[in-house]
């Protein structure tokens, strides 16, 4: 054997372990998953094959599907500029060097750091129509209260503002890439008379392109996929104002798993799920690609 | 023959294994057997206690959270392990039943040894049979629904409070007024998704004179909505419209403390929330009433939770054995001390009665109130029970809510519910 085939195989001993799992957490479920679509299947008795039955279903009969694919769009429409504008611009507050600038970039990450639902029961209080935090500061504005997680028309727009105030991580890949923008362009284009706006959106912007990008392609994976805030602070509700795809999803596979479990019907919207985040991601990529300044070379 | 000797010790010590494998139960010359419950924490504390002096079966509670009851037991009956008996709802008991997953209790209580047939209160058994009449689960504890009132509220606005033997068209006129007295308050608020609900429409419907939703509770195969089910919707929207009445998506999760701080004249809920406003020591005159009868009759609630033990229960007898015990000692005790619900099983009941007897006027109420309502012979189921039940909840969120709080049509949203549970049910 030849040294070139003994680090051949090392080399695959030495990644086995990831593959194996990656074949057996990643690719077995997937594959099952997608079989399983296919069945009426409750986890219980054993799976039967229905074709595209599950798939007819949710496009024709469903009666929350579009309701809630309707709820998801706006909801990622919404959340995805919102968590981008406001990272980006705790990004940029956070990178001036001003005195105690380290403390504000561990506050704002703070929420990040803490578990998501107790942060997320946190809120909870906060937005309680009666003794709530948000009423009682409303009151003392002799403001109009609210029944926040309780009123159709409120309840997206406040779990949109939980999802804004946990904001900390998009902020620290923003803050990475305004650093790495180089100083000289900026001291150039300072000399050449630009204000701070100009240099902003002519010079900052353009540059941390790629990382604009980067966080489009999260947020909008992330946005499809919101299910804590949902699951913890609405369940849905009221009506089927905050009742977004995932977390459908869970409730047809899981939440009331005895009364109908619908495993199969559940990898059934699971699959169209995957297919809606993967087309609008590739389109996302299409779009932006040529606009995105990729660095010298590129 | 040193081997054989060597064998014959360890047959004889394997045999003496075996016989010690009946657990601590054997200690006591019974079984030994487990439940769960998805009870509160001083509930479940209480009915330990009394479970604790059952002679000859040792009795385990196995914990499980509240919340997530229904994935815990779930996940326990998939890997086999479930408890030899559990807290389950009745449309849980219908779906697992019909796939073939819970013992079959029919015989036990044929024998009469334990629990009687005749001594459950009219009706609750029968919605525990599956449509061949075989019993895949116990009724326990009994809810009644009703209405939860301010009196203060109701004298500022010159009403008599409501009462036994109230009608739907003083609630109407009641609400109507209240709303004038107050217009920036609704006077009427949901802590309970029942009173809108197509079952809410239907003691309605059936109270003055027209037909139920569902002509039978059990292995009914359609839906369907009169022209009094239409009339009661209608009159039910022109309410949710006038600002007199929550709407049916309304979240009532904080009603219970803003009736208790005496934000809500008449509030809808079951007799649980009892202990809840309690805590929260109201300042004013406060009481329950059942549901309004009608121009025909009085149509009263009939809903009650269950146990039920697995298709694979190893020790049916102890099993039975725990659960007489149970229904009628254990809960006389339970809620004695924790006064939750009435129970099915009447001589379990009084334990919650004498505890609401020696309470305030407040739970004087809800003592004559679930009296009432459980011996009412004309009575409503307050949920679909078959196994179209949950995606018919789906169909129901879709198009009667929405017609019931204004965003479309009232027929229209009935048509469209009824045409899409009866899609449902004939699959």
């Amino acid at each position: 054997m030849t040294k070139r085939h003994r680090d051949t195989i090392l080399g695959y001993l030495f990644v086995s372990p990831a593959i194996i799992g990656l074949l057996l957490f990643v690719a077995y479920p997937m594959v099952t998953s997608l079989y399983h679509s296919f069945t009426q299947w409750n986890g219980l008795t054993p799976a039967k094959w229905v074709g595209l039955d599950n798939y007819k279903f949710l496009f024709t009969s469903d009666p929350t599907f579009w309701p809630s694919l309707k709820v998801t769009v706006l909801w990622v429409v919404i959340s995805v500029p919102a968590t981008l504008a406001a990272g980006l611009a705790l990004a940029v507050v956070v990178n001036r060097t001003i005195k105690g600038v380290k403390v504000f970039r561990t506050i704002f990450y703070l929420p990040v750091v803490l578990p998501a639902v107790a942060v997320l029961t946190l809120w909870k209080y906060i937005y309680d129509p009666t003794y709530g935090l948000a009423n009682q500061v409303l009151t003392f504005l002799h403001l109009p209260t609210s029944l926040w997680l309780g009123d159709a028309h409120v309840a997206l727009p406040a779990i949109l503002i939980v999802g804004v105030w946990s904001v900390g991580g998009t902020m620290m890949i923003f803050l990475a890439g305004l650093q790495a923008v180089p100083e000289e362009i900026q001291e150039a284009a300072k000399v050449d008379g630009a204000n701070a706006f100009r240099r902003f959106t002519r010079i900052t912007l353009p540059m941390i392109g790629p990382i604009m990008m980067l966080q489009l392609m999260l947020a909008l994976n992330g946005a499809f996929q919101t299910f804590n805030q949902v699951a913890i602070l609405t369940k849905g509700g009221p009506g089927h104002s905050t009742n977004l795809l995932m977390y459908k999803i869970y409730n047809d596979g899981f939440a009331d798993f005895i009364t109908s479990p619908q495993l199969g019907y559940a990898t059934a919207e699971v699959w169209v799920l995957f297919v809606i985040v993967m087309l609008v991601t590739v389109v996302m990529l299409r779009l932006t690609r040529s606009r995105v300044y990729q660095g010298e070379g590129a | 023959m040193p081997t054989l000797r060597a064998t014959a010790v360890l047959v004889v010590a394997g045999l003496a294994l075996a016989g010690c494998g009946g657990g601590s139960g054997a200690a006591k010359g019974g079984g030994s057997v487990s439940y769960m419950t998805w009870e509160s924490v001083p509930t479940n504390q209480a009915l330990d206690k009394s479970m604790a002096k059952l002679q000859g079966v040792t009795v385990q509670r196995e914990e499980s959270p509240n919340a997530d009851y229904a994935q815990k037991l779930a996940s326990l009956i998939m890997s086999k392990k479930a408890p030899d008996f559990f807290w389950c709802s009745n449309s849980q008991e219908q779906n697992l039943a019909a796939e073939g997953l819970l013992y079959d209790w029919s015989s036990y209580l044929k024998k009469g040894d334990g629990l009687q047939e005749d001594k459950f209160s009219p009706g609750s058994l029968d919605l525990w049979r599956n449509p061949e009449g075989k019993l895949y689960g116990i009724p326990t504890l009994a809810n009644t629904y009703g209405f939860f009132y301010n009196k203060a509220d109701f004298d500022k606005a010159k009403l008599k409070a409501p009462a036994i033997g109230w009608t739907w068209d003083e609630l109407y006129a009641d609400i109507a007024a209240l709303r004038r007295t107050d217009a920036k308050s609704t006077p009427l608020v949901n802590a309970w998704a029942l009173l809108e609900s197509p079952q809410g429409v239907s003691a309605y419907s059936v109270a003055n004179g027209g037909a139920p939703i569902v002509e039978k509770p059990i292995g009914s195969k359609q839906v369907q909505a009169d022209a009094t089910f239409r009339t009661g919707a209608e009159r039910m929207a022109k309410a949710i419209k006038a600002g007199e009445m929550t709407n049916p998506d309304y979240d009532g999760s904080n009603a219970v403390a803003k009736f208790a701080n005496g934000g809500i004249p008449l509030m809808f809920g079951g007799q649980w929330l009892h202990q809840s406003i309690t805590q929260n020591k109201p300042k004013f005159e406060w009481g329950y009433a059942p549901w309004p009868a009608g121009t025909a009759k009085s149509v009263q609630p009939i809903e009650t939770n269950g146990v039920c033990s697995p298709a694979t229960l190893k020790d049916p007898g102890s099993t039975w054995k725990v659960i007489s015990y149970m229904e009628v000692t254990g809960f006389n005790e339970t809620m004695k001390d924790q006064p939750i619900a009435p129970i099915a099983y009447e001589p379990g009941s009084k334990g919650y009665y004498e505890s609401l007897q020696a309470g305030d006027a407040a739970a004087k109420t809800i003592a004559a109130t679930a009296t009432y309502e459980l011996g009412v012979k004309d009575k409503f189921v307050t949920q679909f029970l078959d196994p179209w039940s949950t995606p018919a909840g789906d169909v129901v969120g879709t198009t009667w809510n929405p017609a019931l709080s204004g965003k479309q049509d009232v027929n229209a949203g009935i048509d469209g519910m009824v045409a899409g549970i009866n899609k449902l049910a004939a699959k």
